[in-house]
């Protein structure tokens, strides 16, 4: 099998092995390995060939002062060593393949090992050649060749990924506006990023040596117990996110928002607990600020409520009792200056009745339940009666119009504040058409459009339609400003939506979406205190 | 005799006259404030007391709630027995829960037309004194 031709290939290893440029530690253990025995036969085979050549010129060379019995001896010597030259060159070079073997098994070693899972499949040599054992000794040394090239290849390229992984993770780390701390659950600091000693006023070193506890320190008393819950959640594997206060060093207070996140061992223990702190002190004390303010306006309301309306009744008492009493000795310019002081008041009693009820609607609750919207459409229709035959209105409403969530009162209110405008924002010019149709209806939802070919609203007013206190058509229709704003809250309030489709000249249509019972409940908080009718005497609740 | 709690004049003035006005003749006890109140309901000489069958009052006064006296009124021997009729220009909840963990029989509001005022005033006053409290 192995042949003088043996020599280009065993060359062609040695070439490989001699290249300074790959360089690698496999490739140098290989060289290790290979040199005395890829090398060795060249020479075995050099010393041999010179040993046999000079003998025979020696036999022959003495071919005439010796007898031919000594002269056939040195002939066979000298054969004898040429055999004994190739045999041993033939030995060396199958130790030579086998040792190769050996080596290239070590190889695919080493590029399991180093290799980046994404190069995995063209580093490795194939798994065939590997099991079957080589027979052809160029396939060999090509493979080899090419692995040992692709091997440098991805390594140069995973280092590459790792320089790039840590200059973006400095990079994070050190830009980071939040405190980002692993630790282990008893004392140890093990990692902690610059921003800590940003929002803690202490430096790394001094967080480092003072551990766990050192940074438990810096929690305020009031909030330690509900911090040291949520570390104990997380010890116990689980997620937690936490508000709490710390110390400065400075010694200001600052409101610190912290997510726990617990780091697993190999089994599964809990290993460390990683947190990610950022400053939230701007935004809890924008937080306690509307939440003041929300108190500010509940006493504004009450004030409203009872300081602006006791004058209006005296206003509106007094102006009556005076027609009354006084009237029939009044002239016609006195009872109408008496008129007109009543309607401002009236005027004045119903802003005022409007700012209180969109206020209550921001801040009571609603409770919601099952409503028939048929029953409440009937009641709308029924109170507004007068102003259908007024205006001549054509109102077409569904006949069965499902249960949906809501509140009576509220949907009341949607409803009549609706169809009441599509009445009082009607075109004079022609007929009102008002209509109430269902748009889509499903177990979870109903969309129903409030349809009319009224007024139309101003493109440049349909956004602020629903804001309070903005008139699409200013003040020469009554109005208090707050009723779509009313609609839109009370809609917000109930899990509902309400949008708005208008063109000036034409009309509008609002589509009002509601929550059917099959609807996934809406948070809303339940109020323990029973409703009752203001006007209704105690005694019979 | 109808004892009347109510710091503006203009308003004690108006409730008097819808009353008379609705036909019912009965003399008036006015108060302006809390202080004036208990002064004239709990006078020392137990002679001087006068003799009530109901009792109006506002809620909102200068020198606090009106529910102090309505709470004074149902804990006092010689007027717990008496209608009391809270009366307000406030229509919150928070007001009609008040008054009647006070103990009022109950709650009206201003309202400011005049003739609908007189209209439940006049029922309210003929209704709770002719039902006076049993208990």
């Amino acid at each position: 099998m192995e042949t003088p031709e043996q020599e280009i290939e065993t060359a062609e290893v040695i070439e490989i092995i001699d290249d300074e440029e790959l360089a690698h530690p496999a490739l140098d253990s290989a060289r290790a390995v290979l040199n005395p025995v890829l090398k060795s036969p060249l020479l075995f085979c050099l010393a041999f060939a010179i040993i046999a050549i000079y003998t025979f010129l020696l036999a022959m060379n003495a071919s005439g002062a010796v007898d031919s019995s000594s002269f056939l001896k040195l002939l066979l010597f000298a054969i004898f060593s040429f055999m004994l030259g190739v045999s041993c060159t033939l030995y060396v070079i199958k130790r030579c393949i086998h040792h190769a073997r050996e080596h290239l098994a070590n190889l695919d070693e080493h590029l399991d090992e180093a290799s980046d899972p994404r190069h995995a499949g063209e580093a490795h040599l194939p798994a065939e050649a590997a099991a079957t054992g080589l027979t052809d000794f160029d396939d060999l040394i090509h493979q080899m060749r090419r692995t040992i090239t692709h091997l440098l290849q991805s390594l140069a390229g995973l280092g590459d990924e790792v320089h790039d992984f840590v200059e973006r993770y400095e990079l994070l780390t050190n830009n980071l506006s939040a405190a980002v701390i692993i630790r282990r659950p008893e004392q140890d600091v093990m990692f902690c990023s610059p921003y800590t000693e940003v929002l803690t006023g202490y430096s790394l070193d001094e967080i480092y040596q003072g551990g766990t506890d050192f940074l438990d320190e810096l929690v305020l008393d009031e909030d330690r117990a509900r911090y040291q819950r949520a570390k104990q959640i997380c010890e116990l594997g689980e997620d937690i996110a936490v508000r709490y206060q710390i110390r400065h060093r400075s010694g200001i207070t600052l409101w610190i928002e912290t997510h726990l996140v617990p780091v697993f061992g190999e089994h599964a223990e809990v290993e460390s607990i990683l947190s990610v702190s950022i400053d939230v002190t701007t935004s809890v004390r924008y937080q306690q600020r509307i939440e003041e303010q929300n108190r500010d306006l509940n006493d504004f309301t009450y004030m409203v409520s009872h300081d602006l309306k006791a004058p209006i009744f005296t206003i509106k008492g007094m102006a009556a009792l005076i027609l009354e009493d006084f009237g029939a000795q009044l002239d016609a310019e006195g009872q109408e200056s008496l008129n007109h002081i009543v309607s401002a008041a009236d005027r004045l009693e119903k802003l005022i009745k409007s700012v209180i009820e969109y206020s209550q609607l921001s801040t009571k609750d609603i409770e919601t339940k099952e409503i028939d919207l048929d029953i409440v459409i009937a009641n709308v229709l029924a109170d507004l009666k007068q102003q259908i035959k007024d205006s001549d209105a054509q109102i077409t409403v569904p006949e069965d119009l499902p249960v949906v969530i809501g509140d009576e009162l509220r949907l009341y209110q949607v409803f009549s504040n609706l169809l009441g405008n599509a009445l009082k924002y009607r075109d004079r010019t022609r007929v009102p058409e008002i209509s109430l149709a269902v748009r889509h209806q499903t177990e979870e939802e109903l969309v129903v459009d409030v349809i009319d070919n009224g007024l139309g609203i101003p493109e440049e007013k349909i956004d602020d339609v629903f804001r309070p206190y903005h008139r699409a058509h200013g003040n020469e229709i009554e109005g208090s400003g707050v009723g779509l704003a009313c609609v839109k809250k009370i809609l917000d309030r109930i899990g509902g939506a309400v949008v708005v489709d208008s063109t000036e000249g034409t009309g509008s249509v609002f589509t009002v979406k509601l929550r059917r019972p099959a609807a996934q409940a809406e948070p809303q908080e339940e109020t323990g205190t029973a409703r009752f009718d203001a006007t209704t005497p105690l005694s019979s609740l | 005799m109808i004892f009347l709690l109510d710091d503006d004049k203009a308003h004690r003035s108006l409730i008097r006259r819808a009353v008379l006005k609705a036909g019912i003749e009965i003399p008036f006890l006015e108060a302006g404030s809390i202080s004036e109140a208990k002064r004239i309901l709990f006078a020392e000489q137990k002679d001087k007391l006068p003799a009530l069958s109901l009792a109006v009052v506002d809620l909102n006064l200068g020198d606090g709630r009106g529910t102090e006296i309505v709470s004074l009124l149902r804990a006092s021997d010689s007027y717990k027995h008496i209608r009391i009729i809270v009366l307000s220009t406030s229509q919150m909840e928070e007001d009609v829960t008040e008054s009647r963990e006070a103990g009022a029989d109950a709650y009206m509001t201003k309202a400011s037309d005049l003739l609908q005022f007189r209209k439940e005033i006049g029922e309210a006053v003929s209704n709770w004194l002719e039902n006076p409290r049993t208990e």
